[in-house]
């Protein structure tokens, strides 16, 4: 049987399962256990690529989605449901992960920290926007549609941060903070930053794989038409 | 230019003559605020401080409730005998069809508002402070209308209609919910206009972002 | 190209247009030619593609790509000044149920600009025989009469294009009358008119050529009349 995934996708596979592993390794035997949270900290390293990616996902999502605005280019807005789709999941585990921390840490599952809140938010808008793609038909109409969506969530969701971000906050800050509220040692900061590259592949990968699935729908539903005009 | 006040006017006036035949916009959003103002009495039975320290967010929350109930119905309007095609076909432009929308939806919501904050000011001894809430409210309505409208010209061309409008267009108001939430507590708090300052520009900003991407993907929404 | 109508010059030129419904190519290479005091019946099997073709002529979608797309020499129907050239009659009334006929007549001279409007208005309905009932709300009419008010919306202004999709669905006798009386006069004032329907045998005598939509192309086609 001839397989519909493009060869080319393989290579990115093999890199993204040898990173992915590669990853695991060196957080549970590189990594030195944080000395104040203990073995919970792991998580961490996990947390911060899940999100990373459910974040960069959503830009992805919204890029193609300008994209098939200007070209009118139906691959586009395949690749922006994979996005989406993609997206969603990681945020997700992004939220969870980060409340199996939260728990022995902050002493809580859940605080209404903005950038907590902004994630779930987004996640929000990602369900949002699935519902909207189930509930249109016409794949013209649903490429635009979602496209607009996408764009004005996009737009939305950093201004919701924006607006929150004056609140109280008990979020560690990670990158680009001042005063560290975490302090790591160069081996977490290389175990972080590989992590964050690793799932970047593993990222790339799925989307591969999710986008050509939904190519070959769209194949299947084009050939069974052209069959159909035959038969007139 | 001209013209294009000119249609806008028109399209208006159509709306506000349905609307006084019919009264189904203005009078059933209004009334179901009335509502939820009255069942709020018995979740804040006991918390006499929350009836004023929550004041400008409870308000909030009742107006973007109620309000969708008229975002649902001005779209539904044009979905209807299909008018929409109609008016593509008229020599007007897509910009102007969308301006009108929003431009009712605006009039409804910020209607209702003017009634809501009296009454919530009389029902729960919590005075108003100050004649600047007529305007911040105003650019609250009016960002909520520019994006309203065009989620809910996306929400009528699905298959869950109605359904979806609150679940597409809550997540994406947040920001400006915020903005208009803070702005009316700090007037609420006896703040100066200078101290709420922040708070109000950034409800503008948020008002000029909605209403441009509302004008430029109106056009990609309704046409095929 | 001249404006003065001349028989020769196409009023509506369209070359080669393509529309993609979904994932279904509806018109492949439709190009339609017509010139003033023309009739032209436009039948195909539903699903044909004739009301988007009649969509698109009005500037309700967009064609994904067209060679040639003018209305009196000029490009249409992108802009808002061209589409006021266009009338437009669908199977639909298109009025708003809650509005009286005069109530809707009016807001549509006001969008089309129309000069002495009420004037206007008054004589078109007198002669559609909706004069005592043109303050009631449009929803309380019979099919026929709301399709006769939709008649007087599209000519309210005058076009010099009529475009008409399916507009003896459903009609009565006196509608059906009324109907062609205003073809024939719009033939007679040099204006194009485009009808589709899938019965080409309900107003053969006021066509002067019959199309066909098939495959996504336009054929002619002769009718023994």
């Amino acid at each position: 049987m001839q397989s519909l995934f493009p060869k080319k996708y393989l290579l990115l596979d093999i890199i993204a399962t040898i990173l992915i592993l590669c990853a695991a390794a060196m957080v549970f035997l590189y990594a030195p256990t944080e000395t104040n949270m203990g073995l919970v900290q792991k998580v961490f390293y996990f947390h911060v690529a899940y999100a990373w990616v459910g974040m960069l996902s959503f830009v992805v999502a919204c890029a193609f989605s300008i994209v098939y605005l200007s070209k009118k280019d139906l691959r586009c807005d395949l690749a922006s449901e994979a996005a989406v789709e993609i997206g969603l999941v990681f945020t997700l585990l992004a939220v969870g992960s980060g409340s199996i921390w939260a728990r022995p840490i902050w002493n809580t599952w859940w605080t209404w920290d903005p950038r907590l809140t902004t994630t779930t938010i987004m996640a929000l808008v990602y369900i949002g926007s699935m519902f909207l793609r189930k509930s249109i038909d016409d794949p013209n109409k649903r490429g635009r549609i979602l496209s607009i969506y996408c764009i004005i969530g996009c737009a939305s969701v950093p201004l919701t941060f924006f607006s929150i971000r004056g609140y109280r906050s008990i979020h560690p800050v990670v990158i680009g903070g001042a005063s560290s509220g975490m302090n790591m040692t160069p081996e977490m900061l290389q175990t972080l930053i590989f992590s964050v590259i690793a799932f970047t592949a593993f990222y790339l990968a799925l989307l591969a794989h999710r986008y050509t699935y939904a190519k070959v729908r769209e194949d299947v539903e084009i050939t069974k038409l052209e069959l159909e005009d035959m038969d007139e | 230019m001209k013209l294009f006040l000119h249609d806008l006017i028109a399209l208006i006036k159509k709306d506000l003559s349905i609307e006084k035949h019919t009264r189904e916009i203005f009078l059933v959003m209004l009334i179901f605020a009335l509502s939820i103002l009255f069942i709020l009495n018995f979740a804040l039975d006991t918390e006499v401080k929350a009836r004023s320290s929550g004041a400008a967010g409870l308000i909030w929350v009742i107006l973007v409730i109620s309000g969708q109930l008229s975002l649902n119905q001005i779209m539904n309007l044009e979905k209807q005998g299909n008018m929409l095609e109609a008016l593509l076909a008229a020599p007007i432009s897509r910009t102007a069809i969308y301006f009108s929308k929003a431009i009712t939806c605006f009039l409804g919501m910020y209607g209702m508002a003017l009634v809501i904050f009296p009454l919530y000011s009389i029902f729960y001894n919590t005075p108003l402070n100050s004649a600047h809430i007529l305007w911040i409210s105003a650019l609250g309505c009016w960002g909520y209308a520019a994006l309203g409208v065009l989620i809910s010209a996306m929400t009528i061309q699905t298959r869950m209609r109605d359904i979806l409008l609150p679940i597409l267009f809550f997540p994406v108001i947040i920001p400006l919910i915020v903005a208009a939430v803070k702005s009316t507590g700090a007037i609420f708090q006896g703040e100066t206009i200078g101290t709420a300052m922040p708070w109000i520009s950034q409800l503008i900003a948020f008002n000029v972002i909605f209403t441009a991407i509302g004008m430029i993907s109106f056009e990609y929404i309704v046409e095929e | 190209m001249s404006k003065t109508g001349t028989p020769a010059a196409p009023l509506l030129l369209a070359q080669n247009v393509q529309k993609k419904f979904g994932r279904r190519k509806v018109l492949k290479s439709a190009s339609l030619q017509l010139t003033p005091g023309e009739c032209v019946i436009l039948t195909g099997e539903n699903g044909a593609g004739k009301s988007t073709l009649i969509k698109i002529l009005a500037g309700i979608i967009q064609a994904d790509a067209a060679d040639t797309l003018t209305l009196c020499g000029e490009p249409f129907p992108e802009s808002a000044a061209q589409r006021q050239k266009i009338g437009l009659v669908s199977h639909q009334p298109m009025l708003y149920n809650e509005l009286s006929a005069w109530e809707n007549l009016r807001f549509f001279a006001e969008i089309y600009a129309v000069p002495n409007a009420d004037e206007r208005i008054r004589s078109l309905l007198q002669r559609i025989g909706m004069e005592s009932r043109k303050d009631d709300p449009v929803r309380t009419y019979s099919r026929g009469m709301q399709q006769r008010v939709s008649i007087c919306r599209a000519i309210l202004h005058d076009p010099e294009l009529l475009l008409m999709d399916e507009p003896f669905t459903g009609l009565d006798t006196k509608s059906v009358q009324i109907l062609e009386t205003m073809i024939r006069e719009g033939k007679n004032d040099q204006k194009a008119i485009l009808i589709t329907t899938h019965d080409p045998m309900a107003a053969r005598q006021l066509a002067t050529r019959f199309l066909r939509l098939e495959k996504g192309q336009l054929v002619s086609q002769e009718f023994e009349l």
